[in-house]
Order: structure tokens, then sequence, then C-alpha cells
């Protein structure tokens, strides 16, 4: 089938599932989702390879089924990054302005920008992303827009977003091994950022919470930047183990039980509801509650938002949130969550589906799909020639390319 | 002091032909460390120990196997050569006696020699096996004898149990096997040992620390497992720590442990963390852990993870072994009936994860089992 506009591929590769969405771009704000697959992950736990094998073969079921619906050859991807590894640091550096009189200067500006992203890591790590925050012109703080400001110094906020950099190369030699190469590597609650956040959101302050199968990752934004990105390994199948144990079944009935039974709040369950389970280890398991299944859910989903909200309190950002939280991701479905959200953290709360893309609404038209639809925009909207992004370092181009965009 | 110069306070004896066949099996880069020295009443068996400090006891009687079981004659045999081994302890600082309390030669001369070690001012420990149940009442009786004279003599004392090793033991099992096995739990706890005494980043190893765990600490037990990488340390401390059989009583009440992560180079610092981690959390909030990090082994070979024990309680076994528990032992052969695992239960699909730890606790970890939290009527843990 003959394509006449820009292909662009966001591939998440989770712990549960592999997603790889394509989109074709026909003009500046007109991206079309052409085809979508979905397949389950086996070779990674807590968002890390610790299957190769497993890994790529999934990558290469996915890949197949979207080739053959769309009919297209896919080359590259984007594709997104998580895992316990992803570590967060803001960083700072002060340089002198070039030319008092004139003001700063867009090389004033990158200077600062470069000096402050030069953060000591262990040899084993590297920089993702660097995403830029706010500047200080002597002693006037919170600037946005430093250019042509005067003053004598001239100071730059960073917000580094590092990861292990073996954890990084599995994931992207499990890519290359099905066949694509790697466009950008992009942290993925900033992919689904992109997905599901609104402008106005970002400017008054809002955290995004992803929640996989592996880990929960969230970024909380405000006046439209990354201020402060977490990843935390604890996630859907950590809702599953907890009900494989407390209900005595076998993990996939457990994941059964989370999708067809589950609630995030045990009060809204009647005591009288029951179960019937086929438990492998207790005979006469079945008419257990219904309720309990609940409260094993409410539970590690409270001390999962309890854990959040900590994170945000410690870092001193509880208190800038004007809109809420926007929970996506596949741990989004889960009934009532959103309530507890809202219980547990004091915060509105609401839950964010891909937007601003079209094509296969309907394939589409969910959290889970938040991270894919996020790597195809970051694609379209900040994305290169495929000749000028296959090296490693893209994601540190991609963070500065983004942040040049907004000042150049 | 550097590591070279430590070494050369530290001498390691073993005693009887148990104790000889240990030091005589252990690598190369340990024996530098330590002066191995044989020590025996048998002009024979010296002979053929390929040490090179070999000590002869009470020249005047002819062979250990005449005076073996009777601890009169050996403490007079000790009493004709005292003199000549205090001229062979003067200038160590550190020593480390192997040998079987099994009513042998060791049985009669190791506590009177902790005596005369303790009474130069040597830190002294002893790496002992205590014999079989089946082996008679007679042998267990001078065993628990020779135990309580090293305790008094304030020596450190890990005192391996081989009744432990019989539930690991298959029904064609050849006997000589079971008895190297035997050799190779107490050349683990020597080389363990001998690894935190003279490693170079605490000159002198922490005495104190180890004197603590083992001073009359009772039974010991030891868990060794190799990892082929970095990455796979968890799982072999998993295996070293499941290898123990203790229950999870048992470990809260461990005195203390010791452990020895064995590589051919530089280990990154979080699968040590991890491991190590996986292994204290298990423990007691009064146990304490000593680590130590070597690099004694050979490229090709693996990375071995090694784990003592002390302190732990005692577990009383039949003669006719009819109640034996299933039990550890430093490789062990296929367990004919399933343990249950601690870790499995309460764990789950993470069971060979490293733990996600937030504030000390293990988030893989049920929150309701964390809590104590009862559901449906059934008490915290579910399953």
């Amino acid at each position: 089938m003959n394509r006449s506009g820009e292909i662009i591929a966001g591939l998440d590769v989770g712990t549960t599932k592999i997603c790889l969405l394509v989109a074709e771009r026909t003009g500046e704000e007109d991206i079309r989702v052409i085809g979508a697959a979905i397949r389950p992950s086996e070779g990674l736990r807590k968002g890390e390879v610790v299957n190769v094998a497993r890994t790529v073969e999934a990558i290469k079921n996915t890949l197949s089924q979207v080739e053959n619906t769309c009919e297209i050859k896919l080359g590259s991807v984007y594709a997104g990054v998580t895992g316990a590894h992803v570590e967060s640091y803001n960083s700072r550096a002060i340089l002198p302005i070039s030319n008092p009189s004139a003001g700063v200067s867009r090389k004033d500006i990158a200077a600062a920008v470069e000096a402050a992203s030069r953060f000591s890591l262990p040899s084993d790590r590297e920089i993702l992303h660097v995403l830029p925050q706010e500047f200080a012109v002597d002693d006037r703080t919170g600037i946005v827009e430093p250019e042509g400001i005067k003053g004598s110094r001239l100071e730059a906020n960073v917000h580094l977003v590092t990861g292990r950099t073996p954890a990084i190369n599995d994931i992207l030699n499990c890519v290359q091994q099905a066949g694509l190469d790697v466009e950008e590597t992009v942290l993925q609650q900033l992919a689904s950022s992109l997905a599901v956040m609104r402008e106005e959101e970002q400017e008054s302050g809002a955290v995004l919470i992803d929640i996989g199968g592996g880990t929960t990752d969230y970024a909380f934004f405000r006046n439209s930047m990354v201020r402060h990105t977490r990843v935390i390994s604890v996630g859907g199948d950590h809702v599953t183990n907890d009900i494989r144990i407390g209900m005595r079944v076998l993990v996939r009935q457990a994941e059964e039980l989370k999708k067809k039974y589950a609630s995030a709040l045990a009060e809204r369950v009647g005591d009288e509801e029951t179960l019937t389970l086929p438990s492998p280890l207790v005979p006469s398991s079945g008419g257990r509650s219904r309720k309990t299944l609940c409260r094993i859910v409410e539970l590690r989903l409270m001390e999962l938002f309890g854990l959040i909200r900590g994170d945000l309190e410690k870092a001193g950002l509880l208190q800038n949130i004007g809109s809420g939280l926007v929970l996506t991701g596949g741990g989004a479905l889960l009934r009532d969550i959103r309530e507890l959200a809202e219980r547990e953290t004091g915060l509105p709360v609401r839950i964010g589906l891909p937007r601003g893309i079209c094509g296969l609404r309907e394939a589409i038209d969910s959290p889970v799909y938040s991270t894919a639809v996020g790597l195809v925009k970051y694609g379209c909207k900040w994305g290169m020639n495929q000749s000028t992004l296959t090296d490693r370092s893209g994601g540190v181009i991609g963070g500065f390319r983004r942040w040049l965009e907004r000042y150049f | 002091m550097n590591q070279q110069a430590e070494a050369g306070k530290s001498a390691l004896w073993g005693v009887g032909d148990q104790g000889i066949r240990v030091i005589s099996s252990l690598p190369e880069e340990v024996r530098l460390l330590v002066k191995p020295a044989a020590v025996d009443s048998d002009l024979q068996t010296l002979v053929c120990s390929p040490t090179a400090r070999k000590i002869r006891i009470g020249p005047q009687t002819r062979s250990a196997k005449e005076i073996g079981g009777d601890p009169k004659k050996l403490r007079e045999a000790f009493r004709e050569s005292e003199e000549k081994i205090r001229e062979k302890l003067s200038g160590t600082r550190t020593l480390l006696i192997v040998g079987g309390l099994g009513g042998g030669l060791a049985s009669g001369v190791i506590p009177d020699l902790c005596l005369c070690a303790r009474k130069m001012k040597i830190f002294t420990l002893v790496f002992a096996t205590r014999p079989f149940a089946f082996e008679g009442k007679k042998r267990n009786r001078i065993f628990r004898e020779a135990r309580e004279r090293i305790e008094e003599s304030g020596a450190g004392l890990a005192c391996f149990s081989l009744d432990r090793l019989v539930g690991k033991v298959d029904d064609d099992t050849p006997h000589q096997e079971v008895f190297r096995r035997c050799d190779r739990i107490l050349q683990d706890a020597v080389e363990c040992a001998t690894a935190y005494l003279t490693a170079p980043s605490e000159p002198g190893g922490n005495r104190v620390g180890l004197g603590n765990i083992f001073t009359g600490a009772g039974e010991a037990v030891m868990g060794s497992e190799e990892a082929s990488g970095p990455e796979d340390l968890v799982k072999s401390a998993k295996a070293a720590l499941s290898s123990l059989a203790l229950t999870a009583a048992d470990l809260a009440r461990v005195r203390g442990v010791l452990i020895q992560i064995d590589g051919s180079g530089p280990l990154p610092f979080r699968p040590v963390e991890r491991s190590i981690g996986s292994v204290s959390r298990l423990l007691g909030e009064e146990t304490e852990v000593l680590y130590t990090v070597t690099r004694y082994r050979k490229p090709e070979e693996k990375i071995s993870f090694r784990l003592l024990a002390a302190g732990v309680p005692e577990r009383r076994f039949r003669a006719d072994g009819s109640q034996i528990p299933v039990t550890m032992t430093a490789d062990r052969p296929e367990s004919r009936q399933e343990e249950i695992d601690f870790n499995k239960f309460t764990r789950g699909i993470f069971a060979d994860d490293g733990p996600t730890t937030r504030e000390g606790e293990d988030l893989d970890i049920p929150t309701f089992v964390r809590k104590g939290i009862e559901l449906d009527g059934d008490p915290a843990g579910g399953g």
C-alpha cells in the first residue's frame, strides 16, 4: 500500500505487554494511526529485560502483526524506557553572561544548560534526558525565557533523567535483534504525558502517573516543564501477586480475578458477593468473598499512592499541584481506582486517555496505549531523520533538541 | 597494616586427620594468607601431608591411633609438646584451628591448644565437626566435653553438626562422599573466616565482631553457592540461605552471619548490596552481619557466595536417624522431598527477583502480609 506521509512508530516494551503503534503524519498536526498491535510480554520483570530471547520473540510477533495489517515494512521505532534503574536529579549551573550590556544570549543559555547537565555519574549510568526547568539572572529567579534579560550571571536549572546503561542496552539490543532500529529512547512517563495531558494541566501543576505491569512511573509538571520524575518498581504485577497469594489461586487466575471482579474500593462491594475460584491448592476455596479480593487490591493501591504522595511531599511539590493527578497505563483501568487515588492523595484525579491522534480510534482508546501514542507524538513533533538519530546519545540530543526548539 | 603483614600473623592449624585434609585442600590464594600447619601425633600422617609446616604432638607416643578416644592420654601427649607449640605460636595474633571433634586426636588436643593460645592472648577460632549420632554415645559425650572445654577457654567455636547432612544424603550416596562433604563444609568455613580476618580494607579483620558471633554460640551452619555473574548474586545468596534449611524462627534467632563473596575481579556495589540484603532482611534485629568481598577466584571460575551462620538453635537427632530433618551441605544433592520456600510463599512471582525495598520493607511481599492484616478471617499470609 502506498503511503504519502511520514511513517512513525512507537514501541512500548512493557513488563506485561508489548505495544506497537504505527502512525502516518500527513500534515503538521495530522497524525493518523494506521496500525496497532499488543502482545503479551514475558521477558521483562519490573521494567527490565530478564530474558532476551522471549523479549525478542514478543517484539517480533508484535511487529509481524502490525506489518501484516498495515502492509508496510517498519525500519525504526521510538522506544520507551522505564525500570528501577531510572533515576532523576535536579542540577544547576551558574555562568557569567558573555556580554552583560546586551543581555542573555542564546549562546549563554546553551552554555549554562550544558554546564548544568555535566553531572558526575557512575560509569554504568548514562543521561537519558536533559530537561531545562527555569533560569535566574542575578537575583531574578523563575525566568522561563531569559533571552535578552540584562545581568551579569545566568543560572540554569535542569532536570536530568539517567538510566543504567546495561539495562538500556538490553532494551535496545532486543529491539535491534527483532529487526528494528531505535530512533530514540524516551522515558515512559514523559511519552505518556504527551499522549494524555492537557497544556493547562502541565502549566498549572499536575502529576502524570502511569501504572504499568512492572512499574509505576510518574512525572510532575509545572509551568509546562518537567520538575520531578520517579519510577517505583511496583505495578499491576504486584496487585496480581497479592491476589494470587491472598486468594490462593494461580497467577493467570489472579490476573483474571483482577480484571473481572476487582475494585480499588472494597467498601463498594457487598459482603454477600462471592466468587467461585477453581483453586488448585485449596479444594474448598469456592465461595471466597469478593470483598476480600477488593481489600487485597485496595491495600496495595493505598500503599502505592501513599508512596507517591510521600515522595511528592518530601520533594516539596504537593502544594504546587494545581490541577491534580492524571492516571494512565493499564493500571488505570482498574475499577474505582480514580476514587481511591482521590481519597488517598486528597487531590483531584482523572483517567488519562490518549488524545490528539486520529485513526483506529476504537483500537487505541485506552490508557494501555498511552505510552505508545506518546512515543509516536514525540517522534512526530521532535523526531529527526533516522540517519541522525541512531546513536546512543539520541535521548540526550532529544532532550536538548526539545529545549533548543523552544528557545531558537 | 596491609594484607600480607596481617597474613603473616595469622595461623591455621589443621588438627587430626580431618583437620589436615581440610587445610591441604585449601586453594593456594587462601594458604598464602595464613600459615597452615598440620598437627598430629602420627608421624606417617604428617609425612603424607602436603602442608609444609608440620607439628608432631607427643613424640614419645607412637601413634594417634593408640591414644585416640582417650582424653587423658591425649592431654598427656599435648603437655609433652606444649613448649614446642608455644614456640610455634609466638608472634601469632590470630589462630584458626580446624578439626573433627569425633573422639580422636582433635577432641583431646584442640581444647588444650585453645587454652594455650588464649594464655598467649591469641585470638582463637575453632572450626569443628560434631560426630554423627549413629556413631555412638561415647563419641558424642567426648564431643560435648571437648566443646565445653573450648568454650571455657574463651575461644570462638563454629561447630557443624554432621547429622544435618543426613537428610541430604541419597540411599546410594557413597560413604566417602558424605565425609568429603563434611570436609567441604569446614573448608568453606575456614575460607570465609580467613577472608574476613585478612581483608585488606579492614586490617586484621574485626576480631571483636567475629568473637561476638562465635564465642559460646553453639551450633553453626554453612551454605555455599556459585553465581555465573554479578546479576546472579541475589539468586545464589538465596540458594545459599535456603541450603541452610533453617526455619524463619531459627533465622531470626541466629547470633551472627559471616558472608564471603569471592570473585575474580571487582564486583559492582549494587549486586553485592542486594545479595547481602536478601539475607539480612530475614535475620533478627540482634543478628550481626559481617561480610567481605574478595578476589581470590580465577577468571574462569564462577563467583562464590558463602554464608556461615553461627549461634543457630541446636537440633537434636536420634541415633536411629528416624526424625533427622532435611539439612544443609555445601554442594547438596537433589532433595527427595521439596522444602517450602519461605520466599516463594511470601514473594510469589517475585521470589527470584531482587527485593523492591522502601524504608526497610520489601514491597514485593503482599501489602496485607507485611501489615499483618487478616483477610476474610484468615491470618495474614493468606495461603
